[in-house]
């Protein structure tokens, strides 16, 4: 770690540990812990930082959801932390990735292979393209289980039915000799859980579970998701974009803004009491019970940065109706201030100057 | 925007009359679906005997799951696709009858906004191109009129002038919807087809393309065939909304009171599957799940189609189809055996 953003990291990390320890009843152990995780990126020549300087914790059998648009990174951290970020592109330049007190960051392919899958895994975002078009079902479902564990073929086609079953697909075993492409948005969907999950991981990486589904379908793996949560006591990541989706799950909320968290806290705090302007810019754009029918909503103007032209200072100030001086000559550090209920990467904010936000009573 | 006085008068009598502008009167589509070279074909029934009717300067919001015919309905309301049986009306003239020349004109009016802005826009065209294009195949505006044709059209939908020398490719999601928005409007429709248009957007752009289409609507007074998936948006934007399933409207009602008090189990299970963004609503909230994915379209259910999954079915539902007919409040439809049956949807849902 870089010593001057090291110290302020620390700093914010202390501060993390007292706000996220508070109200939340069981969740004292962590499990997984991020500092100042950073990402450089190589595009046409030129070197960009898609994660830049991301710090959170997460704790044994709770839900951590990282919240952005895109292009603001969260997918990226996703990669980093499981180690998977494209090899010649991209790669870790800061940062640690504590699971169980193991920094992964540090350890060479072949060792990280061996937590990749058992300890951690990823659920990643497309379910069509996770999946192998041309090998069945079946042995997609049982490969981590072979790679890892060498258990005999009986044994581990017991095991992908059982967690098959488990994740509410039907059709079983004749299911295990099907194609995906035979399957449902639905069921492929639950088809990359149970592979994500055969290993038995302690943390599940989610990186948008439900965005390609139909509502319905959404509240099925949402549901399917919160039960094995339950029952294996994962603990969760889950990269969504989808307010609604990460106020139901989330214990707590990262938010993401061109690759720099905005916000950190507990999900009412969040939800409740917002104290970055994006964070409030997003909860305007999708907060339709605050604003009668066929209103304008209060969006938020212009379009996020490209990564290769970042604004100076805070990367939200050309957004911003709160911008000042400071605002676009310093970049502001995530931190705790007097007032604020979470972790905010804002100078108005830090310096108590944003507008009382409306309560949910007063809506 | 320009609207001629003459336009003008044309909707206002139209309105007056009460006349619907775009009507479906028991559309039916039916896809082929071939597996292989050889073997017979199985029917899909994307449509079947729908009725919509959509008023002058009236917002008619469509939603259901994927698969449920919606993207179909908005082809056949503007004679991309031709009905398998039934018909399509505009401005009282069945548009199926009509030879591609006799249609050209009615062109004019209906419009179609897509889902994925990219892939809509040809990558090759610049902005201005892309804009023209209509008012030249058209011959809407003289052609020393297009430069001022194409820059008011940017400052509707907020693009800067600077848009248009640059590609498609340029530009945000964002901007590219505005683009497509742009070039659905150069020849002053009555009638739009969103499909899906806000879908691809990220929330905050979503937020600003929802209040482009909202100013435009007020502004222009166009009818809008607003096709989502996601139903809080749907309400925002529409004054009514049909609801599908298994290409068929199962209910339909103005907008406030389908979510107040929605008379089908599916159109409940569809509120109470949106997830709200509110963790205090969240926790509180009463939900019904509903089994498994839709059924094939190829294999519809007999009797109700949405029986197989529908919590409140008796030994009825299999057997006898539920017509649509009026239940509640005026305008309001339901296609169920039980719609005065239907409980009641829980405060927090309600309110959001």
């Amino acid at each position: 770690m870089q010593s001057a953003s090291g110290r302020e990291d620390r700093k914010s990390l202390q501060a993390a540990k007292s706000i996220l320890s508070r109200g939340v009843p069981g969740g004292e152990e962590t499990i997984l812990e991020v500092r100042d995780l950073t990402v450089a990126l190589e595009v046409d020549d030129q070197v960009i930082q898609p994660v830049d300087g991301i710090s959170f914790r997460l704790e044994r059998g709770r839900t951590l959801a990282v919240v952005g648009e895109s292009g603001s990174g969260k997918s990226m951290t996703a990669l980093a932390i499981v180690g998977l970020l494209p090899r010649g592109l991209a790669h870790l330049t800061r940062g640690q990735v504590l699971l169980a007190g193991e920094d992964l960051a540090g350890i060479p392919e072949s060792e990280l292979r061996r937590s990749r899958g058992s300890s951690i895994s990823l659920m990643p975002q497309d379910p069509m393209t996770a999946l192998n078009p041309s090998l069945t079902i079946g042995y997609q479902v049982m490969e981590p289980l072979m790679v890892h564990e060498h258990l005999p073929r009986a044994l581990t086609r017991a095991r992908a039915i059982e967690l098959l079953m488990r994740t509410g697909i039907g059709n079983l075993p004749a299911i295990l000799d099907a194609y995906p492409h035979q399957l449902s948005g639905g069921m492929r969907q639950r088809v990359v859980l149970a592979m994500a999950l055969i290993c038995r991981p302690s943390v599940l990486l989610a990186d948008e579970p439900t965005t390609a589904l139909d509502v319905t379908t959404q509240e099925q793996i949402i549901d399917l998701l919160q039960d094995l949560q339950r029952e294996f006591g994962l603990s969760m990541i889950v990269i969504s974009h989808d307010l609604g989706v990460v106020a139901r799950i989330a214990d707590h909320v990262l938010v993401m803004y061109a690759g720099r968290p905005a916000e950190y806290g507990s999900v009412d705090d969040i939800f409740a009491r917002p104290s970055h302007p994006y964070t409030r810019g997003l909860l305007n754009s999708v907060d339709f019970a605050s604003y009668p029918p066929r209103e304008r909503l209060r969006s938020i103007p212009g379009v996020p940065p490209r990564l290769e032209a970042l604004p100076s200072g805070c990367a939200f100030h050309p957004r911003c109706s709160y911008a000042r001086d400071i605002c676009r000559e310093v970049e502001p550090a995530l931190r705790s201030a007097p007032g604020l209920p979470s972790l905010t990467a804002c100078h108005v904010a830090q310096a108590g100057d944003l507008e009382p936000w409306p309560s949910a009573a007063s809506k | 925007m320009a609207v001629s006085g003459q336009q003008v008068e044309r909707r206002r009598a139209a309105a007056a009359a009460g006349a619907p502008l775009a009507e479906a009167v028991d559309v039916h589509k039916v896809f082929l679906r071939r597996h292989g070279l050889v073997g017979r074909a199985t029917p899909i029934y994307a449509v079947s005997g729908v009725n919509l009717t959509i008023g002058v300067g009236e917002v008619l919001g469509l939603v259901g799951e994927s698969g449920c015919g919606k993207s179909t309905i908005g082809r056949l309301m503007l004679g991309l696709l031709p009905p398998t049986s039934g018909a399509v009306y505009f401005e009282g003239r069945n548009i199926n009858n009509l030879s591609t020349g006799q249609l050209k004109p009615l062109r004019r009016d209906m419009q179609i906004i897509f889902q994925d802005p990219l892939a809509s826009l040809n990558p090759f065209m610049s902005v201005e191109e892309i804009i023209v294009e209509p008012l030249k195949i058209h011959r809407a505006t003289p052609r020393h009129q297009w430069p001022l044709r194409v820059r008011q059209l940017l400052d509707l939908v907020g693009l800067p002038v600077g848009a248009l020398r640059r590609k498609p490719a340029e530009f945000s999601g964002g901007q590219q919807q505005r683009i497509g928005i742009a070039r659905a409007l150069a020849l002053e429709p009555r009638f739009i087809v969103a499909d899906e248009a806000l879908s691809a957007l990220d929330v905050s752009i979503q937020a600003q393309i929802l209040n482009l289409f909202m100013d435009i609507q007020k502004e222009l007074g166009i009818s809008y065939l607003f096709i989502s998936h996601n139903l809080v948006v749907v309400r925002h934007i529409s004054h009514r909304i049909a609801v599908m399933y298994l290409g068929k409207v199962v209910e339909t009602a103005a907008a406030a009171e389908l979510y107040l008090s929605p008379k089908h189990p599916y159109t409940l299970a569809l509120l109470s599957a949106v997830p709200l963004p509110s963790p205090e609503v969240e926790r509180h909230r009463r939900r019904i799940p509903l089994a498994g994915d839709p059924p094939d379209p190829s294999h519809v259910p007999g009797g109700c189609p949405f029986h197989t999954r529908c919590w409140m079915a008796v030994d009825r539902c299999s057997v006898e189809v539920p017509e649509l007919r009026q239940v509640g409040g005026e305008g309001h439809y339901s296609a169920c055996h039980l719609a005065e049956q239907t409980p009641a949807i829980d405060g927090a849902s309600a309110t959001q």
